[in-house]
């Protein structure tokens, strides 16, 4: 529980919130949705930032790019025809599967990012779908690819005086085919026991631009490159979605939860399984 | 401001909110949750908490309109917001809601510690989707465990309840 909370602010703009966290740092933290910073809240927090005022709950359309603002609820992800449409729903899908709804209604991508647990569902999507953060740090802003915010908490990337505000998708990936393979004790369990996302462009029968990414297995979302070189530039068959489930197999070291065999195990059946169905998904679209 | 309990000092900070319809302003605990808010600063003790944790969704209250596990909002986070427990789900204190006469009638309630979290996530589910069907209440209430009726008597209740709207809609 967040005991050691003295102040709450309710900054309306951006630059307000950058200057609370400046003003606070290191003991000032951002709140949105609350799920997370309340189930595993950092106890040298004293001032919580409460970001709901400010216009960061959007998805649109800008310059062929998609924009995703960061306190966008799963729920308003998962509902979003925009998101619906863009590489066959693949991240309204994967908002759509976090936990429960109550959850959904609260919880924020955003949030899913900056606190960068092993098994958040987000940021695997988000690689394989090549997503930058815009991260407004001071006076700057910049961006950053999600697979490099997620390598840790957020402010061991950008430090605690920054303010994540939204995710931006480059507009080749809106006709990107993207599958998830999703292994977890529930349904509903938060905590999924391997996450796999796989992502290509077919061209003529040919595989381009492949991504394959595993969530809960390692410290952080990881992609894998092996296994994407293997894809590269070849014509789709099932003898090469085993090569490439063959290379995570070899490349990957899980940690904690379940044993190391039985996670390699099912990485690489569940890798196998979302390119064949990343293959076999919506073949009309190209 | 500051009090001391415990020999500690808590900081409180003034929370306007509306509850149940009604405007509240109250000093409250900055590190306090909404659950403990309702239940200890506001007396209304429908509001469960089961496993604190943002599993089990006794404590599901609607944070402007929407269900969320009150275990998991900060009390100064409904700043400002409006906020329905179950006390404030029927429209009047003296008639229950369809929602809660189905409970009655189809037997849904056996210890009831999940049934106020159970309807207000319903009421959420019914407002949005009036026609739901029985795939979409069982989506619609993933959030709430209850670990006695084995949930088969908890939907018939929701259905009746949905009839029993779907008609009240029809009428007006």
């Amino acid at each position: 529980m967040l005991k050691n909370i003295e102040v709450f602010y309710f900054p309306e703009t951006v630059k307000d919130a950058v200057r609370l966290l400046n003003r606070h740092a290191p003991h000032a933290a951002v709140i949105a949705g609350g799920t997370l910073i309340t189930k595993s809240p950092n106890l040298s927090t004293r001032v919580l930032v409460d970001i709901r005022g400010i216009d960061m709950d959007y998805v649109k359309v800008q310059a062929g790019r998609l924009r995703i603002g960061a306190r966008t609820s799963f729920q308003s992800l998962a509902d979003s025809k925009l998101l619906q449409k863009w590489a066959g729903g693949a991240l309204s899908r994967a908002a759509a599967a976090v936990t429960t709804h109550l959850i959904r209604n609260a919880g924020t991508i955003g949030g899913d990012v900056a606190r960068a647990l092993p098994y958040n569902d987000m940021p695997p999507v988000l690689m394989a779908l090549d997503a930058e953060a815009v991260i407004v740090d001071g006076k700057k802003t910049r961006t950053l690819p999600v697979e490099e915010m997620v390598r840790g908490h957020m402010w061991r990337i950008v430090g605690r005086r920054a303010l994540l505000t939204e995710f931006r998708l480059p507009s080749e990936t809106r006709k990107r085919a993207c599958a998830i393979a999703r292994f977890a004790r529930s349904a509903s369990d938060w905590e999924a026991m391997v996450h796999a996302v796989a992502s290509m462009e077919k061209s003529r029968g040919i595989c381009r631009n492949a991504r394959i990414v595993l969530g809960a297995v390692t410290r952080h979302a990881q992609r894998f490159p092996q296994a994407e070189a293997v894809l590269e530039g070849k014509p789709y068959s099932e003898s090469l979605a085993a090569e490439a489930a063959q290379a995570v197999f070899d490349g990957l070291t899980p940690v904690s939860r379940a044993s190391a065999e039985y996670r390699r195990e099912v990485a690489s059946v569940l890798v196998r399984r979302a390119i064949r169905e990343v293959w076999n998904e919506n073949e009309t679209q190209q | 401001m500051a009090i001391k309990k415990n020999n500690n000092f808590i900081k409180l900070a003034a929370l306007r909110c509306r509850v149940n319809g009604r405007a509240v302003q109250k000093m409250v605990e900055t590190g306090k949750r909404l659950l403990d808010f309702l239940r200890s600063d506001l007396r209304l003790t429908g509001t469960k908490e089961g496993c604190g944790d943002g599993e089990c969704g006794a404590c599901t209250v609607l944070l402007d309109g929407r269900p969320v596990n009150a275990c998991m909002v900060m009390a100064l986070q409904a700043a400002g917001r409006s906020v329905v427990t179950i006390e404030g789900i029927s429209p009047d204190p003296r008639i229950l809601h369809p929602l809660q006469q189905g409970f009655i009638d189809q037997g849904g309630v056996q210890c009831g510690f999940c049934i106020p979290g159970m309807i207000m996530s319903c009421a959420a589910l019914l407002e949005k989707n009036p026609q739901a069907d029985l795939e979409a209440i069982k989506a619609g209430m993933s959030g709430n465990l209850c670990r006695c009726t084995g949930y088969e008597k908890i939907f018939r209740a929701v259905e009746q309840a949905r009839r029993e709207l779907e008609l009240k809609n029809a009428q007006r």
